[in-house]
């Protein structure tokens, strides 16, 4: 062991070295290491490592370990950000995908299927080519059926496919994949991971960075651990979860062991109760769940049920997404949302958080008084944004409809209130924390992220200290005290989600309602976040989180909620 | 603008404005009260400072026609701010039917197929991608701090949030520019001069005649103007006969 804890780090685990016979290397990293510009410290040094026709190489690391910039290294998109050392050779053209689903498209596409083409057109291949082309690569991700949908209405994984499927149409020898399963759900992971096989069959080589652990990773021949810009060891990770542990690496895969920080064992299964069209499965550990009661309470459980969910249907774009969900959220909670890609989950949270229409609702309207039954809100708690009748008379484009019952402890209508109002019961942490973000610093961010309440001009001063030691304590719980003077923009986005989930807990709110807060997480972030919703339901709140990660949702959830699109009425258990 | 500034008359600018907004008013594709909050927020601005600074304080001697202390309403001033704020107004009013009603995609296609360099045509189509881009994240950034119990339906919150959020929306369209070159570098950007369009936009022959119809008959109406073979009133001829028709009805 050396000082910092690591194995050794000997010349066989830091490299795979060319041999006599092997095929020319696709990339060949000598000594190679790469300083941003104005950075104190290097980001990589010293990096061995060799890629040959065939091969597919894992290299993983803690945040801030490094995984990104070797990517972005590899695939030769760090030519003017910083300073180089050592050699880089690529013998063969070099494919990255990016891990922020964002950031992948091009915004020159209307449809998935344009996105997929586009570096076939640049690339100078001709018209009539396009569609046999576009058609197999979308085919090899199992994602033909998107090709006319419009790319803004993709959900995070399917514009990561999408984009996937657009480089793999230029056929490059190296594909590199940073953090590739993030938003991909188990079935678009195995195909993804078909996909790859088949790339790497036909001559080809892949490289994958990371923080997480998973099934693509898993299949690779080489993992690699990176530790502070350097490449300090390696070995049969999936035989030593302990050394991914000492590595700072989370493991997503369901095989893998206990969650750190989860008081939790795996959740018992129990009967299905479908509650609507949308198909929801539920799988709680919760004693004697059953039909919801009305008298604020969950029969048989001795729990205070937080928020009743009826008949809950959302359309979007022309499209129901969401079809009748039932939902029960009780105190001390946490309920996993689970779902494939483009399921609704994210629609769901938003569409409860009141995101989905206009703020303004008329306040005084049946389903706004306590104990309204939900069958009478229809007609009246029907949302629409957009100006419905305006755009459906002269062809506008469709616009959103919400309709159902969202009713807290007290019995009161969340659905009924304008968005502000409800935040102060359901707070939303979205997928993309950017969007939440606006502040220059962390401090300033949480200081400002929720207005004071109503006040008196002399009680401002009092308020504004109170604030601030309300700020104080958050940043404290989250270990976000070193980042109090650094912009949002450059923490990391698992400190950046975190900053969001820190603002949303300054509106204690009875509910939190987290959109995959697993992206991008090392193990020391995972346990943080562990730490935090335990904490959370530990003191009475609920949360409802969805994401894909199934092996951290067995752990973390009481209950867990399987979603699927409101076509597939098809009952199948939760995974 | 070959039109609005080419004739001297204030009736061609307001011809082109009135024309968009009916474009606006008709297109399926744009909503005309984004066009008017467009006009509002990039026209309505000019409309005061050329409306307080030419019309209420023009230096010049002038057909005064209304006074009040130091302010005092000219013909000609009046002339000079209807004409430099219709001109910009329509200039405005049709780039926001065009930005509104494109789509990148096909902009893109456009302009390689009429031999753009792919460069400007990248320029050009990311431009007009970016306009539902910044409405799109500024309805989210809006929704965001709602959800923070922000009332954002109210003015004066906006006003409060209006510095955050712009800084957040340049910040982020900032990093979008570098997201999407990097994007387009990894898809092969500038390998081919000339890239293959997506599909085929059918060029029916009104459409091919009106195409080059419209630029020469632009030309031929300036001509005409400058000529002085097209009798349009100026701004300053129709601003005194206005004041007179308003005083003796």
């Amino acid at each position: 062991m050396n000082a910092t804890g690591l194995p050794p780090a000997g010349p066989g685990s830091r490299s795979i070295r060319a041999e006599p016979g092997n095929p020319i290397p696709l990339l060949t990293l000598q000594k190679a290491g790469f300083r941003y510009r104005d950075a104190d410290a290097a980001a990589l040094r010293d990096i061995d490592l060799v890629i040959r026709p065939g091969e597919g190489i894992a290299v993983l690391g803690p945040q801030g370990s490094g995984t990104s910039t070797l990517a972005r290294l590899a695939a030769g998109l760090l030519s003017d950000r910083g300073e180089h050392s050592g050699t880089v050779n690529r013998n063969a053209r070099a494919a990255l995908l990016g891990d922020d689903p964002e950031a992948q498209l091009t915004g020159l596409s209307r449809s998935a299927a344009e996105e997929v083409s586009l570096p076939a057109r640049l690339t100078g291949m001709l018209r009539d080519s396009l569609p046999g082309a576009v058609g197999q690569a979308m085919s090899a991700l199992s994602i033909a059926h998107l090709a006319g949908r419009d790319v803004s209405t993709l959900s995070g994984g399917e514009r990561q496919l999408t984009a996937l499927a657009g480089l793999l149409v230029l056929a490059p020898p190296l594909v590199i994949l940073d953090q590739p399963g993030l938003a991909l759900d188990a079935r678009a992971r195995a195909h993804l991971l078909r996909a790859l096989d088949a790339h790497r069959q036909a001559g080809g080589a892949v490289l994958l960075t990371g923080h997480q652990h998973d099934e693509l990773s898993a299949a690779c021949d080489h993992v690699l651990l990176l530790d502070r810009g350097r490449l300090t060891g390696t070995g049969n990770v999936t035989a030593q979860p302990a050394l991914l542990s000492r590595y700072g690496v989370w493991d997503t895969r369901p095989a893998a062991g206990p969650v750190p920080g989860s008081a939790h064992s795996a959740p018992q299964d129990a009967p299905f109760r479908a509650g609507s069209s949308s198909c929801v499965h539920d799988t709680s550990r919760l004693p004697g769940v059953q039909a919801p009661g009305r008298d604020g309470g969950e029969e048989g459980t001795g729990q205070d049920l937080l928020l009743r969910v009826r008949g809950l249907r959302v359309r979007r774009g022309g499209r129901t997404v969401i079809d009748g969900v039932d939902l029960d959220l009780l105190a001390g909670t946490t309920t996993a949302l689970l779902g494939a890609n483009g399921s609704g989950k994210s629609t769901l949270l938003a569409a409860l958080a009141g995101l989905l229409g206009p703020a303004d609702r008329p306040a005084d309207r049946p389903a706004d008084r306590p104990g309204t039954s939900p069958e009478d809100i229809p007609a009246s708690g029907r949302r629409r944004t957009g100006g419905l009748t305006r755009g459906r008379r002269r062809g506008k484009r469709p616009v959103d409809d919400v309709a159902g019952s969202i009713i807290d402890r007290a019995g009161t209508e969340l659905g009924a209130l304008p968005l502000h109002a409800r935040a102060r019961h359901l707070a939303w942490v979205g997928q993309d924390p950017g969007m939440q973000l606006s502040a220059a610093s962390a401090r300033a961010e949480l200081e400002g992220a929720v207005p004071l309440a109503r006040h008196r001009r002399t009680e401002r001063t009092r308020l504004r200290a109170r604030r601030h030691e309300q700020v104080d304590g958050i940043m404290e719980r989250l270990d976000l005290q070193h980042d109090a003077a650094t912009h949002p923009y450059d923490l990391s986005p698992a400190r950046r989600k975190d900053l969001v989930i820190a603002s949303a807990l300054l509106l204690e709110p009875a509910a939190l309602l987290l959109d995959e807060p697993t992206l991008g997480r090392d193990l020391a972030g995972m346990q943080r976040l562990n730490t935090l919703l335990n904490d959370f339901t530990g003191a009475g709140g609920t949360v409802l989180v969805a994401t894909h990660d199934l092996h951290w949702a067995s752990s973390i959830a009481d209950r867990t909620v399987h979603l699927c699109p409101p076509e597939d009425t098809t009952p199948s258990h939760a995974p | 603008m070959l039109l609005v500034y080419g004739v001297a008359s204030p009736l061609m600018p307001a011809a082109v404005l009135l024309l968009s907004a009916a474009a606006a008013l008709c297109s399926p594709r744009v909503r005309l009260r984004s066009w008017l909050l467009g006009m509002l927020v990039l026209a309505g601005p000019m409309l005061l400072v050329v409306g307080v600074v030419q019309g209420l304080f023009y230096p010049g001697p002038a057909e005064v026609l209304w006074s009040w202390g130091p302010a005092r309403l000219t013909a000609e001033g009046a002339a000079v701010a209807a004409q430099l704020w219709l001109r910009v107004a329509a200039m405005v009013s049709v780039c926001l039917v065009f930005a509104l009603s494109a789509d990148a995609g096909r902009v893109f296609d456009a302009l390689i197929v009429l031999r753009l360099p792919l460069g400007l045509a990248y320029v050009c189509a990311a431009a007009v991608g970016m306009v539902p881009r910044l409405r799109q994240r500024l309805g989210d950034t809006l929704a965001a701090r709602a959800a923070r119990g922000h009332d954002t339906r109210r003015l004066g919150v906006r006003l409060r949030l209006l510095g955050g959020i712009a800084a957040g929306l340049l910040l982020s369209s900032l990093t979008d520019l570098d997201q999407r070159h990097d994007a387009l570098v990894q898809r092969g950007f500038g390998t081919a001069r000339r890239p293959a369009p997506w599909r085929r936009y059918p060029d029916g022959r009104l459409q091919r005649t009106l195409r080059w119809a419209l630029p020469a008959l632009s030309l031929a109406v300036v001509a005409a103007s400058i000529g002085g073979w097209l009798p349009l009133p100026a701004a300053s001829d129709l601003i005194p006969a206005l004041a007179a028709g308003s005083e003796h009805p």
